[in-house]
């Protein structure tokens, strides 16, 4: 039978682009600019840079290299490169990644949601109504309606999940493609917008003071490398697998080098602008500095949902920059979501299924399996953090992946297809990722134990140590029972060597 | 804005625009 012909971006510029959606997500607009502001403004600006060249940039690049050479999903990827033996890697790390995709597409749809009703005028009240019942904001009210309705919080995780699908249905070149053009220009236009809008309004500079000015005595704190190795890996989409399954459908000998490079710094300037708009917007409305600060304490729901709608609805020009925000938001939240959904659809097509059939499997198991996170906050959370954390794994696995392939190898190969020789370091930075997962990882450990000293252990506390380790833990025995049948199941690549019972069969034949 | 601040905005939006959009120049200019 014919080999249906693989499927391609149409340039280099396409999967640049779909790389950089991936990449650019939710994270940008409400983590970049909480953490900037705490941890040193510009000198952490200047952590993140070495961390992007230390982890981020050498990750994303060993997953191009994975998935551009093997041609096959995350779990034939870490198949060819670390052997058979090992393809249980690719399959924990489709599990992280499917874990954050089942609580991702609840948090699409409330970007969705808000952006709807922002668009509809819902956003900007009466503000002498509002303040008739002072205790309670206008936002708060507006995110416990939206937050204790199943019907509304499933409803818009069902939206994002069919949109999704419909866009992974048609396809590389049909569908990703296509949208994800016009979302990223559309978002980055809209980021730029609203942060050019923020920095001129009167009061912004104390917010912008926050992000850029380097308080240098931070970088003699190890929290501040910490945090910025953690936003460096988080947001630019390193060790997550996504540009592993995007580089699948790269041209032959696509560059490596210059695309990982323009993904990761394109992240953090992304970042960087949201955080200008953010930060800006929110000491020029907020009535005092202390709002401000209890705005950016207030975690990614407390800033996003609540904070801000309430500072947005006082500004002038409301009606308009409110859904602009929650559009670009929106945005960030689907594009990102879209290359989780793509990730699930490439590996299930590698066990033989069509694309479409794929796209609907994947489609039915990510509406089920969020049902649970847009029913409960407190899951969410616990599922955020469970995978968050797990992500750093992913990212070891994918090192350990060229390490056993070769690091010189790798380099070589990288060189030969790259605009830029940077191979050395490329190499250098490879054999340092181990390392710099260790403290990473012990830190985030750590941080469990010593916030829950009582509770560490126990697998039913949100954040603990114990939930992520069983978790973790049934991840990893499901993917190491499945071993033999992952790498027998996936279909063949160039670089896929028979197995012992394949290669006996042929010299059998070939002896007849 | 005062300026300090200017500089620093200067320089880190600056810088990471540069960075960006050089490579996205060999990314465009090259023939690979």
């Amino acid at each position: 039978m014919a080999q249906p012909q693989q499927e391609q971006w149409s340039g280099r510029l396409a999967i640049i682009i779909a790389a950089v959606s991936m990449a650019v997500g939710t994270g940008n607009i409400w983590r970049f600019p909480r953490v900037a502001a705490e941890w040193g403004g510009g000198a952490f600006l200047i952590a993140v840079t070495i961390a992007l060249l230390i982890w981020a940039i050498p990750l994303l690049m060993c997953e191009f290299l994975m998935g551009s050479r093997s041609r096959l999903g995350n779990i034939g990827a870490f198949r060819d490169f670390m052997g058979r033996k090992h393809t249980w890697a690719g399959g924990f790390m489709v599990a992280v990644t499917i874990g954050i995709m089942f609580y991702y597409s609840v948090v699409a749809g409330w970007c969705i949601r808000y952006f709807a009703v922002a668009a509809a005028g819902g956003l900007t009240p009466d503000l002498s109504t509002a303040a008739a019942d002072a205790s309670v904001t206008f936002g708060q009210t507006q995110w416990d309606a939206f937050i204790n309705d199943p019907v509304e919080t499933v409803g818009y995780h069902a939206a994002a999940v069919v949109f999704t699908t419909f866009v992974v249905f048609q396809g590389i070149k049909g569908g990703l493609e296509r949208v994800l053009k016009v979302f990223l220009v559309a978002l980055l236009a809209i980021i730029v917008l609203l942060a050019a809008r923020a920095v001129m309004l009167p009061g912004s500079a104390a917010g912008l003071r926050f992000l850029f000015v380097p308080d240098w005595s931070q970088l003699a704190h190890s929290r501040v490398w910490l945090e910025a190795f953690t936003q460096a890996a988080w947001s630019t989409g390193a060790g997550w697998g996504l540009m592993m399954v995007y580089s699948v459908y790269a041209r032959k000998n696509e560059e490596i080098s210059v695309n990982s490079g323009i993904v990761a710094f394109s992240d953090v300037l992304v970042g960087m602008f949201a955080a200008a708009l953010v930060l800006g917007t929110l000491f020029a409305v907020a009535p005092t500095p202390d709002i401000a600060q209890q705005a950016l304490d207030a975690g990614h729901v407390g800033l996003t949902f609540i904070y801000i709608v309430d500072l947005i609805a006082t500004m002038p020009g409301a009606w308009i920059i409110s859904p602009l925000f929650f559009l670009a938001l929106a945005l960030a939240g689907v594009s990102s979501f879209i290359a989780m959904f793509e990730l699930a659809t490439t590996n299930l097509m590698n066990f033989g299924f069509l694309r479409r059939n794929a796209a609907l499997i994947v489609g039915v198991v990510a509406f089920l399996f969020g049902i649970p996170s847009a029913l409960s906050i407190e899951f969410l959370n616990n599922q955020d953090w469970v995978w968050g954390v797990g992500l750093l794994i992913s990212g070891l696995l994918t090192a350990l992946a060229i390490l056993k392939y070769g690091v010189k190898r790798a380099a070589a190969d990288i060189d030969a297809s790259s605009d830029i020789r940077i191979g050395a370091w490329f190499a250098l930075a490879v054999r340092g990722i181990p390392v710099v997962f260790l403290v990473l990882f012990g830190w985030w450990i750590y941080q469990s134990v010593r916030d829950n000293p009582d509770t560490w252990w126990n697998p039913l506390v949100t954040y603990s140590t114990g939930t992520m380790a069983l978790q973790w833990g049934i991840a990893l025995a499901l993917v190491l029972a499945l071993n033999r049948f992952l790498a027998n199941g996936v279909k063949d690549g160039p670089m896929t060597k028979p197995s012992e019972a394949t290669a006996a069969t042929r010299s059998d034949s070939n002896g007849r | 804005m005062d300026g300090e601040l200017v500089f620093w905005i200067c320089f880190f939006v600056g810088g990471y625009s540069l960075v960006v959009g050089a490579l996205l120049r060999i990314a465009l200019k090259s023939k690979n």
